[in-house]
């Protein structure tokens, strides 16, 4: 056992939800895993859900295939860990998380983040996922990936002892990485990186098929039955800019309005995705390079931006006159992907 | 207002907005050094809208036009035109 050890991690390129962040730090700038990586990512959902730390109403949007990504993705290997198999193997978590990472095994779970946060004791808990790449005995710290510590996703060090901390007081019900899934358990995923060998095409088929659910808003339930699909109000393809647009002006109508940025910080994720895979699609001739293309899907991700951040604005200053301009800057972002995409669908047709 | 006395009054907000920056250094990376992020960036922003009577597009609302608080500096006196 060295006194010290850090697993590589690339600082990703979407970073909407820690799951994401997590795959993209481990496989950001593999070549290897980009050709799954844009084979996927192009579905939309949202649907409500109640928020986990406050219980408040909650617009969920994610890229599909959501958080199953790390369990399906072919260039990972996790492993699910129940506590009782964590402390059978090793007496404690400190320890297996060190064996871990000696076994170049990233580790990914539930840790009441509250533990972490506050010098003094709380008496709630904000179960949130962890990502840890690395160790240090002599400091007694782990490395870590999270969004909770500087208010973005950003790596930086937690003591060993809030780990343990953070760790033990977690239930079964408190472990939502589990306890949909995996009923009464709870536990960490072992995630190894597995891109060595390229055994994975990118699958121009799965895109065109993708592309067409996408802007055709069509319930890909079916489509994408290994993940969770609980809810009957989901929300598919281009609708979901509709849905967005809807709670936001129904936000902006509040008194006080409380403007909840993740869903479009997800989108924005969306767009910069998409514009990097039709970069990475004519640069492998996989479609003819078109200038026109990419200049026009770059104004998607500006009137995107433009989006969020002012909705960043209008929730410092209060000003919901700006929602007017808001609603431009989402539609300007619609209209021109659903041409954009139209002219990708019979470019990649034709080809 | 000249350019030295924007850099000293901006230097001020800062160090107001974002209380956890003690000392500012106008060429540092503000992500790398202050740890500025999406969003303090548009609180910053507005209080130097405020401060400054100045006006920000929504385009220029994003983190990666400012690679160092000078280059918000020099938005700002642009936007008041100033000479260097």
């Amino acid at each position: 056992m060295a006194n010290m050890k850090k697993l590589k991690v690339t600082y990703p390129t979407i970073t909407s939800w820690q799951w994401h962040a997590t795959l993209f730090s481990i496989l950001s700038d593999d070549e290897n895993a980009k050709k799954w990586i844009y084979s996927n990512y192009i579905q939309l959902r949202c649907y409500n859900i109640q928020e986990i730390f406050t219980g408040d109403d909650m617009l969920f949007a994610d890229i599909m295939p959501g958080s199953s990504s790390l369990k399906e993705c072919p260039y990972l290997i996790t492993s699910l860990m129940t506590k009782e198999q964590i402390e059978s193997y090793c007496g404690n978590i400190i320890d297996f998380i060190i064996k871990t990472i000696d076994l170049n095994g990233y580790v990914y779970g539930v840790f009441d983040e509250a533990k972490i946060l506050c010098d003094t004791e709380v008496d709630y808990k904000f179960p949130h996922e962890l990502f840890i790449y690395g160790y240090n005995i002599d400091e007694e710290i782990f490395y870590v990936g999270d969004f909770t510590f500087k208010d973005h996703y950003s790596y930086t060090t937690v003591s060993f002892k809030d780990v343990e901390k953070g760790y033990e007081v977690i239930t079964a019900q408190d472990d939502h990485m589990f306890k949909d899934d995996y009923k009464g358990t709870r536990g960490l995923y072992v995630i190894l990186k597995n891109s060595d060998t390229p055994y994975y095409e990118v699958d121009i088929e799965l895109i065109k098929t993708t592309l067409r659910e996408y802007l055709n808003s069509m319930d890909t339930k079916n489509h994408f039955r290994m993940m969770r699909n609980r809810f009957d109000d989901t929300i598919f393809g281009v609708d979901v800019y509709d849905r967005v647009l809807s709670r936001i002006n129904s936000q902006m109508s509040e008194e006080e309005p409380d403007f909840d940025i993740r869903a479009l910080h997800l989108m924005y994720d969306h767009k910069v995705l998409m514009l990097e895979r039709l970069k990475y699609l004519m640069a492998n001739d996989y479609m003819e390079y078109d200038k026109e293309i990419l200049d026009e899907y770059k104004t998607v991700v500006v009137n995107m931006l433009a989006a969020r951040n002012l909705l960043v604005r209008i929730s410092i200053t209060g000003d919901t006159g700006a929602a007017v301009r808001f609603k431009k800057y989402f539609n300007i972002a619609k209209e021109k992907e659903v041409s954009i995409l139209l002219k990708v669908l019979s470019l990649l047709d034709n080809k | 207002m000249d350019r030295e006395k924007l850099n000293f009054e901006l230097t001020e907000l800062i160090k107001t907005v974002i209380p956890d920056i003690d000392e500012v250094d106008m060429n540092a990376s503000i992500t790398d050094e202050y740890g500025v992020n999406s969003i303090s960036i548009i609180r910053l922003i507005v209080a130097a809208e405020n401060k400054f009577g100045v006006s920000f597009s929504d385009y220029e609302l994003d983190l990666s036009s400012y690679d160092t608080f000078g280059d918000l500096a020099a938005a700002v006196s642009e936007k008041l035109e100033l000479e260097d």
